[in-house]
């Protein structure tokens, strides 16, 4: 047992937060300028390894770790970043599940073949094998400028097409796109997918969102302490007055202990069996969610008046975070199906 | 980054799992769970003395003392293996422990680490007063240095503090929320020195054996009726020199630094304390005894999901103790985290009992009214958020 961060990690944060910024909302700037993320961004990001992070070294992608992808999506989130990269990393863990062919992959880690993950549009899970009635079942999820939508159906794998990006969105940061009822020329891709495998996959996807509402939350939290330095009322800084330092002590207290539950999950998805490794992602997934809402709500208390504005970033983070809580299930999503797996099931049954 | 054990860790932890198995079968737990405060605290003591015997007490604190010269995250490794064996909690001896071996004199740690981490020896700790409690630094007992009777003929009862050569103290006032004085050995206690420096500056710390005459120890009747603090009234107590731990006036100093462990979850054994709570609410909604729904499911879930993060967050804090780190915020945020679990896991284990807390629920009242404690003692929790506040984000003060 050895909980801390190696000087390698370090420095991948440290890079990630760079490549991060590259398509960011930068802090005194409004949503208005959340922009696509122009195709070299695309380039840079290859090149840096982050978007093939995930696949075999024989693909031309990184081999890295699950924890090098958390630090990477909690800088993703502390930046606003808009480039489609956890949504690129799921579509990647399905291909590569899935057995799909090296010269596809290596298309994925260099940025010429962009891909979206597929989900139900309840967005708690990646079946889309249950159709609603009259409209399509399926989202593609962080899909800006992907080619094709990766759909896992029970065991299969698929390409599907995708179509325009959904208009009334609350996320600004990223893009939610139309899935076709259509599979591409190429269908059914590689191998069918175990269930340990399908329980990797979503432990994944799972930690990577964690992360991503530990960064968004670490930012909305450094951002309301710093103003509350600054703004000064009753002669003093608000941030001297015990009722604003207490919001905020709670709020760090909520930031470090998803910390420590991010890390975990991020470390099981490698190490540990597929139920041991979802349980530990659903308990992260869990935790960031209650507590990424509680903490973006905060930094818009302590912002005051100033985090109703259309210039203020705080409500961009608020808005990623209440996203985030829907991908793949909310808390009480989540503590359903932890209480399955830690008291035994009780009356629903147990899905994907 | 390794949440898994090193071959060294691995058997320490098969060793432990093996032992507490075998210790959950005894009555000790029982004794804990449905007797009197005297028959809690003695069965808690044969717990303690158990576990330092098989050499689980102290196993953070150096050999020479009798301890077990391992790193800190054997400390979460034990917590985790008696929390899911359901055993009893660990001794809470990190606070003391500390204060002894980082300020302690050779011939203290000598002394008093050995009876301390043996659990032969108990412990109690006299900080708070009746008029001093978030205001800790304000209190006003006092020690005086004083010339022994013998050498000051007739004026051996007045304090005079322009003695040159001092070889005593002399310690006059009331503790309050001492738990344990009654069959405790020792009691560090903090106490006023120098009346004319500010108030931090001028405490120093003390250990006070409690078979010293001039000791009243006067039992506190709590709200579930048990008796587990007491009120301690100094009056003319008696101490040497050698009875300072530290220099004199580095009382709040050596304070904040047994507070940094004491708020330490890890070091109380609280992890463990929740592990066995949560783990027999699930056995029993498992087996029937209990009827859960899927509300009551998902609170208890809640509560796990707490829980985990919790015994997570101090495995990794005691990771970083390994470091250089400011422990004493560090324990201010494990300590909001443990009040946040401790309340929210009690009030979801009453409501799971329902009618039958009401009805028969005298087990569950007195964890459920340690819960309300837990955002109180050893710092309240709004102490604890300006602390974190202050200390950690830098707000102004």
């Amino acid at each position: 047992v050895d909980i801390r961060l190696t000087e390698e990690q370090r420095q991948l944060a440290s890079l990630a937060a760079e490549l991060a910024a590259l398509s960011s909302l930068q802090q005194g700037h409004g949503p208005d300028d959340v922009r696509e993320p122009a195709a070299e961004v695309a380039t840079v990001i290859a090149e840096a390894g982050l978007l093939g992070l995930r696949l075999p070294e024989q693909a031309g992608g990184a081999g890295g770790s699950s924890l090098d992808a958390a630090l990477v999506a909690e800088q993703w989130g502390r930046h606003l970043a808009c480039f489609p990269l956890l949504g690129t990393w799921w579509a990647g863990d399905m291909l590569v599940a899935a057995h799909a062919g090296d010269d596809l992959l290596s298309q994925v880690a260099s940025g010429s073949m962009r891909l979206a993950p597929v989900l139900h549009r309840s967005l708690t899970t990646f079946d889309t094998s249950t159709t609603d009635v009259g409209r399509s079942a399926a989202v593609a999820w962080d899909g800006a400028q992907a080619l094709h939508g990766v759909r896992l159906d029970g065991s299969e794998v698929s390409l599907v097409e995708l179509g325009p990006a959904l208009s009334a969105v609350v996320d600004l940061t990223r893009e939610v796109r139309e899935v076709r009822p259509t599979r591409t020329a190429a269908g059914q891709t590689g191998t069918a997918v175990g269930a340990g495998a399908r329980a990797h996959i979503l432990a994944f996807a799972l930690t990577t969102l964690s992360a991503d509402l530990l960064g968004v939350m670490e930012a909305a939290l450094d951002e309301a302490v710093a103003y509350s330095r600054a703004r000064e009322q009753f002669g003093a800084p608000i941030g001297s007055f015990q009722a604003v330092q207490h919001l905020a002590a709670e709020a760090h207290v909520s930031v470090e202990a998803t910390r420590s539950a991010v890390w975990f999950a991020a470390w099981a998805v490698d190490e540990l069996p597929a139920d041991e490794a979802l349980l530990a992602a659903r308990t992260a997934k869990a935790f960031a969610s209650a507590n990424g809402r509680e903490v973006a709500e905060t930094a818009m208390q302590m912002l005051g008046g100033l985090s109703q504005a259309w210039e203020s970033t705080a409500h961009v983070r608020t808005r990623r975070v209440l996203a985030d809580r829907q991908m793949l299930g909310t808390e009480d999503e989540q503590y359903a199906r932890i209480s399955d797996a830690t008291i035994g099931t009780a009356t629903r049954p147990e899905e994907g | 980054m390794d949440f898994s054990d090193d071959p060294e860790q691995a058997a320490f932890r098969t060793q432990l799992r093996a032992w507490a198995s075998d210790r959950t079968a005894t009555s000790v737990g029982s004794a804990w769970d449905s007797g009197s405060s005297a028959d809690r605290a003695a069965a808690l003591t044969l717990w303690f003395r158990e576990l330092a015997e098989a050499g689980y007490v102290g196993v953070s604190f150096p050999n020479e003392y009798g301890g077990g010269g391992r790193s800190p995250v054997f400390e979460a490794i034990l917590n985790e293996e008696l929390g899911a064996a359901g055993t009893l909690p660990s001794p809470p001896v990190g606070h003391i422990g500390h204060a002894i071996l980082d300020y302690g004199s050779a011939r203290q740690k000598g002394e008093l680490l050995p009876g301390l981490l043996s659990c032969r020896e108990l412990w109690c700790q006299g900080f708070s007063e009746p008029g001093a409690g978030s205001d800790l630094a304000s209190l006003t007992t006092r020690a005086v240095q004083v010339r022994p009777p013998r050498d000051a003929e007739g004026a051996s009862a007045q304090p005079d503090e322009r003695v040159s050569n001092p070889v005593e103290y002399r310690v006059d006032g009331r503790k309050i929320w001492t738990s344990g004085a009654s069959w405790s050995r020792y009691c560090l206690l903090l106490a006023r020195t120098d009346p004319t420096v500010g108030k931090h500056r001028g405490l120093s710390m003390f250990v006070l054996p409690m078979d010293t005459p001039g000791i009243d120890v006067r039992p506190i009747t709590m709200a579930d009726g048990g008796q587990d603090f007491t009120e301690l009234f100094l009056d003319d107590v008696r101490l040497p020199a050698d009875a300072l731990v530290g220099r004199p006036g580095q009382g709040w100093e050596i304070a904040m630094h047994m507070l940094a462990y004491e708020r330490g979850p890890a070091d109380m054994g609280w992890v463990g304390r929740f592990g066995r709570s949560i783990t027999r609410a699930q056995e029993r909604i498992r087996s029937g005894e209990l009827q859960a729904d899927a509300v009551t499911r998902n609170r208890l879930a809640r509560a796990w999901v707490g829980y985990r993060v919790l015994q997570l967050h101090v495995a990794r804090s005691l990771s970083e103790r390994e470091g250089p780190h400011d422990s004493s915020a560090a324990g201010s945020v494990a300590k909001l985290l443990t009040t946040r679990v401790d309340q929210t896991l009690h009030h979801v284990l009453v409501d799971l009992l329902g009618a039958g807390f009401v009805l028969d629920g005298a087990e569950e009242l007195t964890p459920y009214l340690w819960s309300r404690a837990q955002s109180v003692f050893g710092g309240t929790q709004q102490i604890q958020r300006t602390v974190v506040a202050q200390r950690v984000l830098g707000m102004p003060r």
